[in-house]
């Protein structure tokens, strides 16, 4: 992550009214110079990788699973927003994963990880060219995707439901109350 | 007579829901009471704090959350987000669900039609 780089985010942690002040200045510059930089990629952007960038709202998304075959990397996942729909993110490798498996201090208080913050790099030209999609976990894991091409598919839940808390697997997922 | 120090302004809570889609955006509800906006909480719906003092309001978000359980740091929406995207706080554990919003400087919330 260049913009909204875990220490940006840790930097929240300090509830100090200066000290957040600083962190949301902080942050707001990194959101307009990641802005910034989109802007000079997005022509260049194949329309699936612009669905990607623009067409959800990644954060808070639960992570349902994430695992790789071949030069195929999967994850899935459920958005936070209404209507919660499942998505299922295929990335066509074009090169190794990175994957940061550094927790945060509190990352043991998170049954399962939801996405934060992402970011899309256009690297190499030509023939060359690919994408690195760049992700940060709530548990601090931050894993980096080289990809060549990107297929998002949706569906509406049936399962989980909206609300459903995941647990350790000591005891069974709790079905949100009726 | 000259004036003395102003007053700060006192943040206000509301009902709150998410707009569906990518915009990120949350919709301003009725104005509500702190023991309401926790019990709101506690039933895992979402709520918003609204003001021009974005300390204030924070502060007031994470008394909020606070008083339902370990709150998480307040996350910070980014530019996918869109600019109606607010700056929020949730349960640690994802428990109940839901979150509390609070007003920032450029990211404010949509009156609910």
């Amino acid at each position: 992550m260049k913009y909204f780089t875990r220490e940006r985010y840790l930097a929240f942690q300090n509830f100090d009214d200066a000290a957040m002040d600083a962190a949301d200045d902080e942050w707001e510059n990194a959101t307009d110079r990641y802005e910034a930089y989109l802007q000079t990629i997005r022509p260049d952007m194949p329309e699936s990788v612009r669905q990607l960038e623009d067409g959800f709202y990644f954060h808070d998304a639960r992570v349902l699973s994430m695992g790789r075959r071949d030069e195929t990397f999967v994850i899935s996942l459920q958005l936070d927003v209404p209507p919660n729909e499942l998505l299922t993110i295929t990335y066509a490798l074009a090169g190794s994963p990175e994957v940061n498996k550094e927790p945060f201090a509190d990352g043991k208080d998170t049954p399962s990880p939801w996405w934060l913050y992402e970011e899309i790099e256009q690297v190499g030209a030509g023939d060359r060219k690919h994408f690195v999609h760049s992700i940060l976990f709530s548990n601090g894991w931050e894993i980096s995707l080289p990809f060549s091409d990107v297929q998002v598919s949706r569906a509406e839940p049936v399962y989980p439901l909206p609300g459903t808390v995941f647990v350790p697997a000591s005891t069974p997922a709790v079905a949100p109350s009726a | 007579m000259p004036s003395g120090p102003s007053t700060p302004p006192v943040p206000t809570i509301h009902e709150a829901e998410r707009e569906s889609g990518p915009s990120g955006a949350v919709l301003r509800g009725p104005l509500i009471e702190m023991a309401a906006a926790v019990a709101r909480r506690k039933a895992g719906q979402d709520v918003v704090v609204c003001g021009s003092d974005v300390d204030a309001n924070r502060r007031l978000a994470y008394q909020i959350e606070a008083t339902v359980g370990p709150a998480t740091r307040p996350q910070f929406p980014h530019t996918s987000a869109g600019p109606m995207s607010l700056p929020h706080l949730h349960q640690r554990n994802r428990s109940p669900d839901g979150h509390t919003f609070y007003e920032a400087d450029k990211r404010k919330t949509k009156k609910k039609p």
